[in-house]
């Protein structure tokens, strides 16, 4: 190959790569904020993080264990799962709790404790695993999860325990409908990505 | 290999050329815009939204709220049909009877039971979801684009809500049934295809 045919491909190759936008850059961000944004740029996570602050807060189940300590336990675990990346979970399984979430909502269902607790843990699981740090350090991977839990957790707790403070009819009714939105958006990407489509 | 100026000129044009973004079409904020003004662009869709919440504060409590809580719901399960491709015969038909019905049903103050209205509202609600469900595998971001559209779905609701508490003067509930008889005869063109 002559020198002026390695030139070509060296100018090639120099002017074609693109930026990764994986999950969109912010100049100059660190990975401990990268990570507590990771929870509000994923709209799966938004969805499934709003359902399960509605629902603790609903349920009025915020401080008790099968509540707010069962969906840090779930989020721990989730989180330790991703750091060394154990499994990987289809971002499917963020959606279907969301909808589940959202039914459950929307109806105000009265569940059992157990069914509470195995609800607000999947949903901390779910949100863990599927948070892979993309930082290459080992510092830099454990800040962006330590950044993702804590806004994940901040984020719950805010919308749960206002939740439980609404008291009028129709504040308890906004509530309700805000989980048939939820529903409704999960349960339609559900069946796109059952159809294939996704 | 034989190369001279304009190829290498070419060359490095087509290298350096990057996508043109002047109006953010695509990602989440591409797709949760183009969900969001689906309904609103198209008038069936929002006159029998608008409808849907007149008829439920019309009705008041509970269907007030309930109605535009079943419609979404029932609205997903219709998109789900129209993702998976199950064919639903006279869907743009049936969009444009809903608002004919649902004006119609405010305009003569028909007041069901309660199973009755949601479950007129549901069925409706279907054709209305096929009809999203189709164009969703085309958005950007499925997901933000299916959030869009219930959004403004429930505020095109709310919207109906609001106009429909006039109910309570009785110059509001002459207002409100001639909003409904309007909603009606635009569902009648519609029909007729006259819009």
């Amino acid at each position: 190959m002559s020198a002026r045919s390695v030139a070509v491909i060296l100018l090639v190759v120099v002017t074609a790569p693109r930026l990764a936008l994986a999950h969109g850059s912010i100049q100059g961000m660190g990975s401990f904020y990268g990570g507590m944004l990771h929870p509000f740029l994923v709209p799966a996570h938004v969805l499934v993080l709003l359902a399960l602050g509605l629902f603790l807060g609903q349920q009025a189940i915020v401080d008790l264990p099968v509540g707010f300590p069962a969906f840090m336990g779930g989020l721990a675990t989730g989180l330790l799962v991703a750091a060394f990346g154990i499994v990987s979970l289809p971002s499917l399984a963020v959606l279907a709790l969301a909808a589940i979430l959202g039914v459950v909502v929307a109806t105000a269902a009265a569940l059992p404790p157990a069914l509470c607790a195995a609800l607000t843990i999947g949903a901390g699981l779910a949100v863990g695993i599927d948070s892979p740090p993309d930082a290459l350090t080992v510092g830099g991977r454990a800040a962006a999860l330590i950044g993702t839990g804590l806004s994940a957790i901040l984020g719950v707790f805010y919308a749960a325990t206002l939740v439980e403070r609404l008291r009028r009819g129709w504040q308890r009714i906004l509530v309700r409908i805000f989980g048939s939105w939820i529903c409704a958006s999960a349960f339609l990407v559900l069946a796109l990505a059952l159809a294939g489509k996704a | 290999m034989r190369l001279r100026a304009p190829g290498l000129a070419l060359l490095l044009t087509l290298g350096l050329t990057i996508p043109a973004l002047a109006h953010e079409g695509g990602g989440v904020v591409g797709g949760f815009a183009s969900g969001f003004t689906h309904p609103l662009l198209g008038w069936d869709h929002l006159v029998a939204m608008v409808a849907v919440g007149l008829w439920g504060a019309f009705l008041g409590v509970p269907a007030v709220w309930i109605l535009p809580m079943v419609f979404p719901m029932v609205m997903a399960f219709g998109g789900a049909l129209g993702v998976l491709e199950v064919p639903l015969p006279a869907v743009e038909t049936g969009i444009a009877a809903s608002a004919a019905v649902l004006g119609a049903m405010v305009a003569l103050a028909v007041r069901p039971p309660l199973w009755v209205a949601a479950a007129i509202v549901g069925t409706f609600a279907i054709f209305h979801g096929h009809a999203h469900g189709t164009e969703l595998p085309q958005a950007a971001n499925a997901l933000a684009y299916s959030l869009g559209f219930v959004i403004a779905t429930g505020l095109l609701h709310l919207t109906g809500i609001g106009f429909g508490l006039l109910v309570r003067w009785p110059a509001g509930a002459v207002a409100v049934r001639l909003g409904g008889a309007a909603i009606a005869l635009a569902g009648v063109a519609l029909l007729a295809g006259l819009v």
